[in-house]
C-alpha cells in the first residue's frame, strides 16, 4: 500500500518536469529511480539521507539517491501526505546537470505561487 | 522490460536502492542503533550510515557475509531468471520487511525437523482458516503440520517429545521475506497411537 503520493510540477506550456527529466536518464538510471520512488512512496516516514531540507531554500527538501555512482536529486517540498517534485537533477561535487537547478527550483515555486503552473500526479 | 539495460537496471537497483534499506529495516527491527551495528560487523558508523542510504556503498560479498552474521541471518546469492526479481520486487515493502534470526526461527526449525523425519505436510487447519494441504499462499516451506505418526518420527524424538508438541503453522511475510507470522493450531491426538 502506498502511503505517499508523489505530485509533479506541470508548466504552463503542459511540459511534466520530472516524467520529461526521467526519460532523459539512461535506461539503467531510470530503472533506478524508478524502483527508488517505488519503494519510498511504501515507507511511514523518509530518514535522512533518502530525504534531506536543502541548505538556504527553506521548506524546500531533495530526494537522494545514487545509481552508477551518478548522484541523483529531485528537489521538492512536502504537502500534506504528498511529496511535490519541482526539479530533477544529477550532480557531481558543486557541479549540477541541468547547470541551473536551484535558481530552476525558486523559479518554479515562485510560479507555483503566482499560479504560473500546475500541480499534476506523477504516475509510478 | 524488453529494454535489455532497463531490466539490468532493475538488477543494480536491487543491490543500490533494496539492500540499503533491507540493512536499515533489519537494524531497527532489532532496535539496534547504527553504532551497535558497527560494532557488530568491525566497520565503522558512517560506513554503516553511508550503506543504508541508496547507492551509498558498494557492497562486496564479504561485507554481505559481515552483515548476515552480526544479524544472525541467512544470505542468499543466486542467478534467477528475471520473472522471480520482478515478482519480488513487486512485493518488497521496506517498513515491513523482517527476517527472523536462528534464535527467533529455530522453534520453527526444530517442528520442521518433524516434517522432515517422515511426517505429512498435509493438515487440517491453517491459521487463516484454509483447510487442507499447505499450498498457494501458504507456503509448504515453512508449514509443518501436525504429524500423523510414523515408528520413525517417534523413535527419533519420543513419544513424549512428540505428542507434547503443537502444530505450528508459519505465513510468509506480506514482503516475500523469511517468515514472520507464527500462528499455533490446537488439534486433538486423541487415538493417534
Amino acid at each position: 500500500m502506498d502511503r505517499w503520493r508523489l505530485r509533479q510540477f506541470k508548466s504552463p506550456s503542459g511540459r511534466e518536469v520530472i516524467s520529461d527529466w526521467r526519460k532523459s536518464l539512461a535506461p539503467g538510471r531510470r530503472a533506478v529511480m524508478d524502483i527508488f520512488l517505488k519503494r519510498i512512496v511504501k515507507m511511514q516516514s523518509w530518514p535522512t539521507g533518502i530525504c534531506d531540507p536543502i541548505k538556504g531554500h527553506t521548506g524546500n527538501w531533495e530526494l537522494r539517491w545514487t545509481a552508477e555512482k551518478v548522484e541523483h536529486r529531485i528537489f521538492g517540498y512536502y504537502e500534506s501526505s504528498s511529496f511535490v517534485m519541482l526539479v530533477g537533477c544529477t550532480h557531481k561535487g558543486k557541479t549540477y546537470d541541468p547547470h541551473g537547478a536551484f535558481e530552476m527550483l525558486k523559479d518554479r515555486v515562485a510560479k507555483l505561487a503566482r499560479g504560473e503552473g500546475t500541480i499534476c500526479d506523477f504516475e509510478l | 522490460m524488453k529494454d535489455e539495460a532497463y531490466r539490468h537496471g532493475v538488477v543494480n537497483a536491487q543491490i543500490e536502492v533494496d539492500l540499503p534499506l533491507e540493512i536499515r529495516a533489519l537494524r531497527r527491527q532489532r532496535g539496534w542503533k547504527q553504532p551497535d551495528l558497527a560494532e557488530r560487523t568491525g566497520m565503522k558508523q558512517p560506513r554503516i550510515s553511508a550503506m543504508e542510504k541508496p547507492g551509498g556503498a558498494n557492497f562486496t560479498l564479504e561485507t554481505l557475509k559481515r552483515l548476515a552474521r552480526a544479524f544472525d541471518v541467512a544470505l542468499i546469492v543466486k542467478f534467477a531468471p528475471f520473472s522471480e526479481l520482478f515478482d519480488w520486487s513487486d512485493k518488497f515493502s521496506p517498513d515491513e520487511f523482517s527476517v527472523a534470526s536462528f534464535d527467533e526461527e529455530l522453534p520453527v526449525m526444530e517442528r520442521g525437523a518433524l516434517g522432515d523425519a517422515g511426517l505429512t505436510r498435509s493438515h487440517s487447519g491453517h491459521s487463516n482458516g484454509v483447510k487442507g494441504p499447505c499450498s498457494g499462499a501458504l507456503a509448504a516451506d515453512y508449514c509443518t503440520p501436525w504429524p500423523a505418526f510414523r515408528p520413525s518420527a517417534v523413535d527419533q524424538l519420543g513419544m513424549r517429545e512428540c505428542l507434547s508438541r503443537k502444530p505450528m503453522i508459519v505465513e510468509r511475510s506480506a514482503s516475500g521475506g523469511l517468515p514472520v507470522t507464527l500462528a499455533g493450531a490446537q488439534q486433538s491426538v486423541a487415538g493417534r497411537d
